[in-house]
């Protein structure tokens, strides 16, 4: 076996270490939660869920959970929380089916938070 | 935005926040009509009134649900409370939206809870339970479990037997 230098002894540290702060929900990397209480139902988050399944689905995107949780009241719902560990926590106001396209794509898929749509949470 | 099958996903999430863990859903759809009966063990305390808005014991703002059952469903609903099961029975219009399975079921699953859900329809009846997608892999939370799931729900729909 080929010796490693320190630089290569940092660079496995480096990404081991990466790797690890990914692996922190259920071994997966980005947390998706839509808000489902009644509110967020009345607003339309049971579509705004279903599209982003569909669309998880369809980008295979294996390191993505989707879970969802009670009200985000008074955030303006539908709305969707991101986690990943590069950004950090992230929500999203007013996801409908395009926004949650959207999220999908750009966030998900292309790690850009989708600046338009983003909602500060309340401390 | 409350179509039937969101009415559904509200009773769940009642039961889920009363405390249940295991929950049963049982829903005929016939005659224009869906028939919902789900039992649960949660034990939270109710209020004498469980479907007026503002009675829940869940605090401010929170627990519409039920009132919003009861509104949606022009009063046909009922709450029972026995020792160790409580049971909401309710009938509401066929709005078409337990047509797709999928979609109407995936909120329900992605729960992550010990559900069974059955559905009779006149196409005959079929049984999703929380166990047997965790045995399949196809508990809706990732996409390769979205992806066996839409395949499970599938296959019962075309009359597809597990067991």
């Amino acid at each position: 076996m080929a010796k490693l230098s320190l630089s290569d002894l940092r660079a496995i540290r480096e990404r081991e270490e990466k790797n690890l702060r990914k692996r922190n929900i259920h071994g997966r990397s980005i947390h998706v939660v839509v808000a489902m209480g009644t509110s967020g139902i009345n607003a339309g988050a049971k579509l705004t869920l279903n599209t982003i399944a569909d669309e998880v689905e369809k980008a295979g995107l294996e390191n993505v959970i989707v879970t969802q949780a009670g009200s985000a009241a008074p955030l303006p719902e539908p709305v969707v929380e991101v986690y990943s560990p590069d950004k950090g926590l992230v929500a999203y106001g007013s996801v409908g089916v395009a926004e949650a396209k959207r999220i999908v794509s750009e966030h998900l898929v292309g790690g850009k938070v989708v600046e338009e749509l983003k909602v500060e949470l309340e401390n | 935005m409350h179509d039937t099958a969101a009415l559904i996903l509200e009773a769940v999430m009642n039961s889920i926040e009363a405390g249940a863990s295991s929950i049963s859903v049982r829903i005929a759809v016939e005659n224009g009509s869906v028939s919902v009966i789900t039992e649960d063990d949660g034990n939270a305390p109710m209020s004498s009134d469980p479907f007026r808005e503002g009675s829940s014991t869940k605090g401010e703002g929170r627990g519409r649900g039920l009132s919003i059952i009861k509104e949606k469903t022009d009063g046909r609903c009922r709450l029972t409370r026995g020792e160790k099961k409580t049971v909401l029975c309710f009938t509401a219009e066929d709005d078409g939206s337990m047509d797709d399975l999928f979609s109407a079921l995936l909120p329900l699953f992605n729960l992550n809870k010990a559900m069974t859900v059955s559905i009779k329809r006149s196409s005959g009846e079929i049984v999703v339970s929380h166990a047997e997608l965790e045995k399949r892999g196809a508990v809706p939370v990732s996409a390769q479990g979205i992806k066996a799931f839409r395949t499970f729900v599938n296959g019962l729909e075309k009359g597809e037997n597990y067991g």
